[in-house]
């Protein structure tokens, strides 16, 4: 209690610790963001075009983490088994 | 049968440039592209004021973390004023070695900026995933603005919808 009370926003750090994996999407929202605001020429698809590659940034981040997860945890075991 | 003529190169835009090293998103905004630049504006600053609502103020450190702030100081003069402050209103001095450093959990901070024990820490300092996402995410703000610098310099061609192309 005493530790949410001196929270001071952007000065102390936020407890996130249990859901640190969710801070990506709003991290690929802002990359979409301003990757689009250069890259669009017409404004118009702008919403779309953002919403498109801030899914495809995330879809790939979990996609590789579920290769890596797969790797290491199965694959590379069965062909390197522990002695 | 009419032949298009290839799309002008890209020419060198020197005020835009100062403007988008002076402020993010600003370097469009004087050459007219205004809903561009503050779209440019809204994503570079979320993203480098997400990163210090996330791991606070000690995401933003030229001294312990000097290689993460060469990526955050392309934000521009407003990740320079950031860890001014840190460094200097938020950091303390050790009294034996008179070095600047963050405060410990048991120490405040003197009116002279020297620890002292007992007290409250000006700020408490990130630690595990919480700091490493923080300092991601403004390192990431200032590499997108690099790219928005240099495009407010030299402007690139812009991707046009494929019904305006193949007309």
């Amino acid at each position: 209690m005493t530790h949410l009370l001196a929270y001071t926003p952007f000065i102390d750090p936020i407890n996130l610790h249990r859901v640190w994996y969710l801070l990506i999407a709003p991290l690929a929202l802002g990359v979409a963001m301003v990757h689009k605001a250069i890259r669009v020429g017409d404004m118009k698809q702008y919403p779309r075009q953002v919403v498109a590659m801030t899914l495809q940034i995330v879809g790939s981040m979990a996609a590789l983490g579920l290769v890596s997860y797969l790797l290491i945890q199965h694959v590379i075991p069965r062909i390197l088994p522990v002695q | 049968m009419s032949q298009s003529s290839p799309p002008p190169s890209p020419t060198f835009r020197p005020l835009p440039l100062l403007a988008a090293v002076l402020f993010p998103g600003a370097g469009h905004f004087v050459a007219g592209e205004r809903g561009r630049g503050i779209l440019i504006a809204a994503g570079v600053l979320s993203l480098f004021f997400g990163g210090m609502l996330i791991g606070g103020i000690d995401v933003i450190d030229s001294k312990e973390d000097r290689i993460w702030f060469f990526g955050q100081a392309m934000v521009g003069p407003l990740a320079f004023g950031v860890d001014w402050a840190h460094q200097n209103k938020f950091k303390v001095i050790d009294p034996a070695t008179r070095q600047l450093r963050s405060a410990n959990p048991d120490e405040g901070r003197g009116p002279d900026g020297v620890a002292v024990k007992g007290g409250k820490p000006p700020n408490e300092k990130s630690i595990n995933k919480v700091n490493d996402l923080g300092t991601l995410y403004s390192t990431i703000a200032g590499m997108m603005n690099l790219i928005v610098i240099l495009d407010a310099g030299w402007p690139s061609r812009r991707r046009l919808p494929i019904a305006v192309k193949s007309s």
